[in-house]
């Protein structure tokens, strides 16, 4: 009786919009509430909301919040803008040569099963510790990963429309400008979705490790301090700019894949 | 919500553990890949050149190091270190990970319920919770394991949470119209059907992991692969620089081809199709 009861009470939550918002709504606020109960009980190890947006203000209004996050931005910017260029022509020789791919995909692949960060110290070795090697580390975490997107994209466009474009003798740079290119452009947006995620964590610890000014500059005094309601909002602080970042490249994958039909 | 074409939605599992190489291997394949590599150790070899020894040393030079730190045991007790909070936090990540995600693959109101904060700490930058890792349990081995699976945590749960939503359509009525128990039901239908999903998960969790304990031996206590790497930079020894990434780089495909072929095995259905 009692999995009858519970199975049709949670069908009717969440059958309506409405209820799966209130229900999503009261597991926050309980978060928020438990957090807060635990703060007043032991502040000095975890903190409470009422501390954290009091620490926010300070970190906003004292300690240059906002022109530090914009430093990292602009760092990941340049990044991947090079990385694009870089990323989308190594994807379409990729992606285009079949001889290439053979000999370099394997190569690539290796490259690209390294994490990121265990190159930071090597771009520090190459670059010096100014953003400069912020900008390396931005390429060497995302350039492969946007050159397999690119060649994924140029492959399933060619296998889609080949036919079309043998029969209509489109070859050579035409094909590439009238075909391949737009046709892979969903594909490069989805590489830029991952590219801002992985290039973000990239920078803040590029900026952690040697002191860069930045958010993650600011994470590392957190840790240094050790002063909970410091730590607390300072990862709060990188979670709204984390989710800013992520309705920004959702908001661009999306641009880049709208003009696509859905079909397939 | 605009849909995105059906090659795109894998897009993201499949270049997490790409297996780019073709299905059809042919010799001549092979042959064109290591004149390939000769030509990269040649480019190489004249960087070394151009750029100096100090900032990029010789092909020679990083085996020589290579040789050298294993001699010394250096690169072995790096790794064991590391092998050691890894497979700590793995364990973690397994059995919190996949109840976890059968639960909340299960019950809709459990997991509309802890959505909010599992996104939210799911979104939050992985370097923003370290000093909360390191003012609650320092800088030692706890703390690392408990970094290394906040890293790998999400990709088990998540992927386990859509493998057993993505099975009630397929098994569950099913079993349901047989008035199949609910502790049958999850002993003999829904833990054997989400075992592709949780390889699948233990794999990208097990990568993400990888990154978390180079991280960790960065940032907290300087051991483990993590702390080699990052005093090879401190003390500007890029060969040795070079020869632990080239360990990281060997584990990590070690990882992706061993777990692909226990994906494969047990659950042939799944393969992704090469792309």
């Amino acid at each position: 009786m009692t999995a009858a009861v519970r199975a049709m009470s949670s069908a009717s939550i969440l059958a309506n919009r409405t209820g799966v918002r209130l229900l999503k709504l009261t597991g926050l606020i309980s978060f928020l509430f438990i957090w807060e109960v635990a703060g007043s009980a032991a502040p000095a190890f975890y903190s409470s909301p009422t501390r954290v947006v009091a620490e926010m203000q300070v970190l906003l209004f004292e300690d240059d919040l906002v022109p530090l996050t914009l430093e990292t931005g602009w760092t990941m910017l340049v990044g991947l803008g090079l990385s694009i260029l870089i990323g989308v022509t190594l994807g379409f020789a990729l992606g285009a040569f079949r001889r290439f791919s053979i000999a370099f995909e394997p190569w690539l692949a290796a490259f690209y099963a390294v994490p990121t960060a265990p190159w930071i110290p090597l771009m520090v070795v190459w670059f010096g510790i100014d953003r400069e090697f912020a900008v390396a580390v931005v390429v060497i975490g995302t350039a492969v990963l946007l050159a397999f997107s690119t060649a994924a994209g140029v492959r399933e466009t060619d296998r889609q429309f080949r036919e079309v474009a043998d029969s209509l003798q489109i070859t050579g740079w035409s094909k590439f400008t009238k075909i391949l290119l737009p046709g892979s452009i969903p594909f490069i947006g989805a590489g830029m979705r991952l590219s801002i995620k992985r290039s973000f964590t990239a920078v803040l610890i590029a900026e952690y490790l040697v002191g860069l000014p930045g958010l993650g500059l600011i994470i590392r005094g957190a840790r240094e301090s050790l002063a909970t309601d410091r730590v607390f909002a300072s990862a709060v602080a990188a979670l709204i700019v984390g989710v800013v970042l992520i309705a920004i490249s959702v908001a661009i994958e999306r641009r880049f894949s709208r003009w696509r039909p859905v079909t397939f | 919500m605009t849909r995105t074409p059906s090659a795109l939605t894998s897009l993201e599992h499949s270049l997490a553990g790409r297996r780019t190489i073709p299905q059809a291997i042919r010799g001549s394949d092979w042959t064109v890949r290591l004149l390939a590599f000769v030509g990269l150790l040649a480019v190489w070899q004249i960087a070394s050149m151009l750029m100096g020894r100090l900032l990029m040393p010789s092909p020679a030079r990083t085996v020589e190091s290579f040789v050298e730190l294993i001699e010394t045991g250096e690169l072995w007790d790096a790794w064991l270190e590391t092998l050691f909070i890894l497979s700590a936090g793995l364990g973690g990540i397994a059995v919190v990970g996949i109840s976890l995600g059968i639960l909340l693959g299960r019950f809709r109101l459990a997991d509309t319920f802890l959505d909010p904060v599992l996104t939210g700490l799911f979104m939050l930058p992985k370097l923003a919770l370290l000093p909360i890792v390191a003012l609650w349990l320092g800088y030692q081995e706890p703390a690392k394991i408990v970094y290394i699976f906040l890293f790998g945590f999400f990709e088990v749960l998540f992927t386990v949470r859509s493998g057993v939503r993505a099975m009630e359509a397929e098994f569950i009525e099913v079993a349901r119209s047989y008035a199949v128990p609910e502790r049958v039901m999850l002993r003999s239908i829904i833990l054997p059907a989400s075992l592709p999903f949780v390889v699948t998960g233990l794999r990208l969790g097990l990568l993400r992991g990888i990154e978390g304990a180079v991280i960790a031996g960065f940032l907290l206590e300087s051991n483990g692969i993590g702390g080699l790497i990052f005093n090879a930079g401190v003390s500007f020894r890029p060969e040795v620089l070079f020869a632990g990434l080239a360990t990281v780089a060997v584990v990590g495909i070690s990882i992706n081809v061993v777990l692909h072929a226990v994906e494969r095995r047990v659950a042939p259905w799944t393969v992704e199709q090469p792309t």
